[in-house]
C-alpha cells in the first residue's frame, strides 16, 4: 500500500479545536486526524476553548481568531497565562501582518490563513508538532 | 465608500470565492450603490469595525446558495438547513477577514465580527442609507453579491 508523506510522518497527538463554525471545525478536524491528530474537544468560542485547555491539556490548540464571547487573541493570551509552553496554532482569515505578528509574540506557534489547503495547513501543522515535540 | 478600499475589497472578493469554489470566478461591473436595498434568498453579513464602521454582505438566490453549500461541503446538498448554511457562513468570514487584512497591511485598522446568516429577508434598513460597493461575482453555482458599506453614512 503506498504511503503518503503525511502518513509516514503520523504523530499521536491530543488537540482541541475552537471556532465559532462548525464547518470551519469539521474541516481542520479532518487535517489533524490525517496528521495522527486525536481531536478530544470542540470550542464554538474563546471561552469554552480555554475551558477544555484546562481540563483536558491537550497537545495542540488550534484557535480561530474571530470567535464571539472571547476572540482568539484574548484566548491565545489567557492559554499561554496558564501554559506558557502551550502549542497553539492560529487557523483565521483575519491573516494581515500585524495579526501575525501579534499572535506570534503572544506564544503562537504558527499562523494559517483561511481559506487554505489541507496539504498547506497539514504542512504547517505537522511542521509545529515535529518542532514542539522534538520529533 | 473612499476610493482607496476599492481595489484591496474587489481583488480579495475574487480570490477568495475562487479559491474556496475551485472554480473560475469572473467578476461583473463593480457598481455604488446609494439608498438602494440589498435582497437576498440567502443573506451573510459581517459586520466590519476600526476606522470606520460598517458592514459586508454576500446576497444570493436559494439554488446558488445550495450549490455553493454543495461545493463547499463535498455533499450534495437539497436544502439549507442551519448546519448546511454554515458552510456560507464561513464563506463570509473568509471573504470579509481577507479584504480586510488587505486594508490592514496598507495601513488601515479593521476587524471583523462574527458572521450572520439570515434567510429572505432584507438587509437592515439602516444600511439603506448608506454607499456600497456591489461586487457581483460569476460562477458555476451562479452569481453571488458582495455589498460593502464602509464609510461615512
Amino acid at each position: 500500500m503506498a504511503h503518503s508523506s503525511a502518513d509516514t510522518e503520523k504523530k499521536d497527538f491530543s488537540c482541541i479545536i475552537a471556532d465559532d463554525s462548525a464547518f470551519a471545525r469539521k474541516n481542520i478536524a479532518g487535517v489533524l486526524t490525517k496528521l495522527g491528530g486525536n481531536v478530544v474537544g470542540e470550542a464554538a468560542n474563546g471561552q469554552e476553548a480555554l475551558d477544555l485547555f484546562g481540563k483536558l491539556h491537550p497537545d495542540l490548540v488550534v484557535l480561530d481568531i474571530t470567535m464571539p464571547v472571547l476572540d482568539g487573541v484574548e484566548t491565545l493570551r489567557k492559554i499561554i497565562e496558564q501554559d506558557k509552553n502551550a502549542v497553539v496554532v492560529i487557523v483565521s482569515s483575519l491573516g494581515h501582518k500585524e495579526m501575525v505578528w501579534k499572535a506570534i509574540c503572544l506564544g503562537a506557534k504558527s499562523f494559517v490563513t483561511k481559506p487554505y489547503t489541507a496539504d498547506y495547513a497539514g504542512m504547517i501543522i505537522r511542521d509545529v508538532i515535529k518542532k514542539t515535540t522534538g520529533g | 465608500m473612499r476610493f482607496d478600499y476599492i481595489n484591496p475589497l474587489v481583488t480579495t472578493t475574487q480570490e477568495v470565492l475562487d479559491c474556496t469554489l475551485h472554480q473560475t470566478v469572473s467578476r461583473g461591473e463593480v457598481v455604488v450603490l446609494q439608498g438602494d436595498s440589498i435582497y437576498g434568498d440567502v443573506v451573510v453579513s459581517v459586520r466590519i469595525t476600526g476606522d470606520s464602521e460598517g458592514d459586508l454582505l454576500l446576497s444570493m438566490d436559494d439554488l446558488t446558495a445550495l450549490r455553493i453549500c454543495s461545493t463547499l461541503t463535498g455533499d450534495r446538498i437539497d436544502t439549507l438547513t442551519p448546519e448546511n448554511l454554515d458552510a456560507l457562513v464561513e464563506l463570509g468570514n473568509m471573504i470579509a477577514g481577507n479584504a480586510v487584512s488587505a486594508l490592514n497591511d496598507l495601513g488601515f485598522d479593521f476587524s471583523i465580527l462574527p458572521p450572520e446568516v439570515s434567510v429572505r429577508t432584507h438587509a437592515a434598513s439602516s444600511l439603506f442609507k448608506r454607499e456600497a460597493l456591489r461586487i457581483p461575482l460569476m460562477s458555476d453555482c451562479g452569481e453571488v453579491d458582495v455589498n460593502v458599506f464602509l464609510g461615512a453614512e
